[in-house]
């Protein structure tokens, strides 16, 4: 009587979640702290008090009220903070699908056993950036990181839980994208092996450095199959969204110290949980920036609404604001993306390849 | 077997919220996703594995004016569908509880 059953309810229910901005998926930033050092990183780090254990689980209390289904832990590196597993095991209690957003080089077979009792709702998401130790500990600066983090993936399957691992291609590491996604397939992970560099949250341009250049893809992206059409598949069926994406609406990211953005990659403060709640932050007293991202239309965007690219292009507008200092600009990166995919579909007639040229933190 | 002597208990494998007034279950896979109307939404919600379905049909009962057996009837119904796709557990109930 009481009971419908679909299996073609998650669009309908992320729809009502952005036409009623219900955070569905939240990413919390535990800390700035990291062991390693990359050297595209977009963090900064924060001097400020992090938010303590009690304020952690308050706002995770809050989130269950707002309707949150997903919540992510990122950093920072999550395993740098000793109450962890405190707030895990919170969170889990109270009943949330877990993300851990991790290089994984801290998993100790201490807190593997942690991990296990998490199960079945937690999964992890762990970066590596290379297919050898040469290339991943030159780009993290530390020595036997790669191994560590391999060690910790290869042990985390072991016991059953769900690895997704997340490579930024850059020109430190382009030249081992065929073999990085062979060493992802061969340890049985998910993987997510995307370029796009990021400014950094304080606008620095310092990690476009390591960005790829036009010639870098033309040399090694169209030799491998790096099909991630669904991304554009995906926002043709959305043309509204197009040029827009569901931050600030039906996700967000909390930082360490209890500032709520719109998205990870998006530093645009909307208010500070240690003043207000989550629900008067997010619904009862919007900022004008969250207001005026929710109402942004095609027509706010006037140079990418028309451009001739458009077709090609996926346009992250946290990455546009760093790197324009405005969400509703053209991206110079995502410019770049799109004429590769133009000219890749020129060259080889054979479809498009799409790349995403979105930062790599995302929790849906 | 189920009988008014059942306590049902929501599982801890899944995440449930309140969207738009009605509740929404996904599964540890998270694509399946069930959706339970106002009445569904009581039961749901009563069915901690602090009361047994005696005392759900009783409260359904009381809230929406409705005859036990009928209730007893639908509230049986519904628990049994749910335990069949593993989001509600069942505890007790070896009796027919009447």
């Amino acid at each position: 009587m009481a009971i419908e059953y679909s299996t073609s309810l998650g669009e309908q229910l992320v729809e009502t979640c952005v036409r009623e901005n219900i955070p569905y998926a939240v990413q919390m930033e535990l800390t700035s702290k990291c062991n390693l050092k990359c050297r595209h990183c977009f963090m900064v780090s924060d001097n400020d008090v992090e938010l303590s254990s009690e304020e952690i689980m308050d706002i995770i209390d809050q989130l269950i009220d707002m309707g949150t289904f997903y919540l992510a832990f990122t950093g920072g590196e999550i395993f740098t903070r000793e109450d962890l597993f405190d707030i895990a095991r919170y969170a889990r209690r109270r009943g949330f699908f877990l993300t851990f957003m991790t290089n994984g080089t801290l998993i100790t077979p201490e807190n593997m056993e942690e991990i296990k009792k998490l199960k079945p709702m937690i999964k992890f998401e762990i970066s590596l950036y290379g297919a050898t130790p040469r290339t991943h500990d030159y780009i993290t600066q530390v020595e036997g990181s790669f191994e560590r983090t391999v060690a910790a993936i290869k042990e985390l399957i072991a016991h059953g839980i769900e690895v997704t691992i997340k490579t930024l291609l850059m020109n430190l590491n382009i030249h081992e994208s065929g073999e990085i996604k062979a060493l992802c397939e061969q340890l049985g992970a998910h993987h997510r092996i995307n370029p796009g560099v990021a400014p950094k949250k304080d606008g620095s341009l310092e990690p476009l450095q390591y960005d790829l250049s036009f010639e870098d893809m033309e040399m090694y992206l169209s030799s491998h199959d790096f099909d991630l059409s669904y991304l554009l598949e995906k926002r043709e069926k959305d043309p509204v969204h197009r040029f827009s994406c569901k931050a600030g609406k039906a996700t967000c990211s909390i930082g360490p110290t209890g500032i709520v953005y719109p998205c990870v990659m998006m530093p645009i403060a909307v208010g500070n949980l240690r003043e207000k709640s989550f629900k008067e932050i997010w619904h009862t007293e919007p900022s004008n920036d969250l207001k005026r991202l929710r109402n942004l239309t095609s027509d706010d965007l006037p140079v990418c609404s028309r451009c001739e690219l458009a077709q090609y292009c996926v346009r992250c507008p946290g990455v546009v604001y760093l790197e324009t200092g405005d969400i509703v600009g053209a991206s110079p990166s995502a410019c770049r993306y799109a004429k590769w995919r133009k000219y890749s579909k020129n060259q080889k007639g054979k479809g498009v390849m799409v790349m995403q040229s979105t930062g790599s933190k995302s929790a849906d | 077997m189920l009988s008014l002597d059942s306590y049902p208990q929501r599982s801890d494998e899944l995440v449930w919220r309140v969207i738009d007034g009605e509740v929404v279950i996904l599964t540890t896979d998270g694509h399946e996703i069930h959706t339970l109307n106002k009445v569904g939404r009581v039961i749901w919600e009563l069915s901690d594995g602090t009361r047994n379905i005696k005392e759900i049909v009783s409260l359904i009962c009381e809230r929406f004016d409705v005859s036990f057996e009928v209730a007893k009837a639908d509230v049986l119904d519904f628990v049994k569908q749910l335990e069949d796709k593993k989001i509600l557990q069942i505890r007790g109930g070896d009796g027919d509880g009447n």
